[in-house]
């Protein structure tokens, strides 16, 4: 007697499907990815690059004459012509110098800390003495969104922009002020309500990377 | 069941989240705002109406023994493509949704329709059944973000709504008030519509 057995009763069958099912889609999705890839990257390094150019975007504009928005809509040319990225080993970690007329006026560094949640990176803008702040950005941080998330906003880390960050090359102890108080000392820093760890951790990360950078840098000169 | 029947009891009656208590842990991450929540019960909507067509159309097909491993297959390829569509093209709400996008593979709501539904009904059918399940999650998604993003930011879909004398609650942007509002939701939902006599 014939077996009437159909193809898709047999045992092997299973395995087949899973494996026909698992090569289509796998398929799909490494073509989806490979054809997205290069966008995704590029839009990833064009707000990086474009973050940059606002930290010293003042800096540059007060010696231009010209006015820091201006900079922003002019992004891959202004970026190309003032901004470059430095040798691993000039500050042993991700910088860029800015220059104005072959005159260095200042550096950004990528640098990296712990919050609360897990790891954040920022990128700070520092006069050349590495003394004083010119910007801060975090650009990438996993903190609690609407409250540790808000060391993104503008109005936290714009007061950051010109203060003092070393004596030399130890940290300035910053005092953490109510989020909403008006007149503010050098020494002082408005911190988010509710987020006191991940204020404190922001500070923390600036302060240690800068100072950590001085100290290479002046054991150097030596 | 029309298809009229199918959507309705699948976006109301038989809401997601309100009656068959799933999809509760991105109900409660995500609704802090709501362009977050309508971008997320969108993701859902598209990842689950997909992946309902293809379950149904390989239903005949598909060995019994490995039906769960082909549906998590299928939607995690449905969800991985949305996440990547995001990268691609709305940079900013995927940096804001972050991991959530990821985690839509996880969704009860997706495997449960499926299952329920998708693998025993023709494809037709299973694709409004989808969308009803998706749209049904957003509407409540929507619901209880207006509540956390109007006291919690004072404003809807980013734009102001008080003004500089609202004081914003912590409390609407934290996770607790998420449990109280959905809490309420599902006991108001029930009270009303479901008595048991």
């Amino acid at each position: 007697m014939e077996n009437k057995t159909s193809f898709f009763d047999k045992p092997v069958w299973p395995v087949l499907f899973v494996l026909i099912l698992s090569l289509i889609f796998v398929g799909i999705l490494a073509v989806m990815y490979r054809a997205s890839e290069p966008r995704i990257e590029r839009q990833q390094r064009e707000v990086y690059e474009k973050t940059i150019l606002s930290l010293v975007a003042d800096s540059l504009a007060s010696r231009i004459g010209g006015e820091a928005a201006a900079l922003q809509t002019d992004y891959p040319n202004s970026f190309k012509q003032y901004i470059s990225l430095m040798d691993e080993d000039s500050f042993a970690r991700k910088a860029y110098e800015v220059r104005f007329n072959d005159e260095l006026i200042a550096y950004v560094f990528d640098v990296g800390g712990k919050g609360l949640w897990g790891t954040m990176r920022a990128l700070v803008a520092t006069s050349l003495d590495l003394q004083t702040l010119l910007g801060l950005n975090v650009y990438s941080q996993s903190e609690t969104p609407g409250l540790g998330g808000r060391i993104e906003e503008d109005w936290f880390t714009s007061q950051f922009k010109g203060k003092p960050i070393l004596e030399k090359t130890s940290p300035i102890v910053f005092v953490m002020v109510p989020e909403g108080q008006e007149k503010i000392e050098p020494k002082e820093l408005r911190q988010i309500t509710g987020a006191t760890i991940t204020s404190r951790a922001v500070v923390d990360m600036v302060r240690d990377e800068l100072a950590e950078i001085a100290k290479s840098r002046s054991q150097e000169a030596k | 069941m029309t298809r009229k029947e199918i959507f309705i009891n699948s976006a109301f009656t038989d809401n997601a989240v309100w009656k068959q208590i799933l999809g509760i842990c991105s109900s409660l991450a995500v609704t802090n705002l709501m362009m977050n929540s309508l971008i997320m019960g969108l993701g859902v909507t598209f990842a689950l109406a997909l992946s309902c067509l293809t379950v149904s159309i390989i239903r005949e097909y598909t060995p019994r023994s490995v039906r769960m491993i082909a549906q998590t297959l299928i939607m995690a390829a449905y969800v991985i493509m949305v996440d990547i569509m995001l990268k691609a093209f709305l940079p900013d709400v995927s940096k804001q949704l972050g991991p959530y996008v990821g985690l839509i593979i996880t969704n009860c709501i997706l495997m449960g329709r499926l299952e329920a539904f998708a693998s025993k009904n023709p494809p037709l059918d299973s694709v409004i059944d989808g969308i009803g399940a998706g749209l049904g999650y957003t509407m409540v998604l929507l619901v209880i973000s207006f509540v956390r993003e109007l006291f919690g930011f004072g404003t809807l879909f980013g734009f102001k709504i008080f003004g500089s004398w609202w004081t914003n609650w912590s409390i609407m942007v934290m996770a607790p008030s998420a449990f109280f509002l959905l809490a309420l939701l599902i006991w108001f939902v029930n009270n009303k519509y479901y008595k048991v006599v």
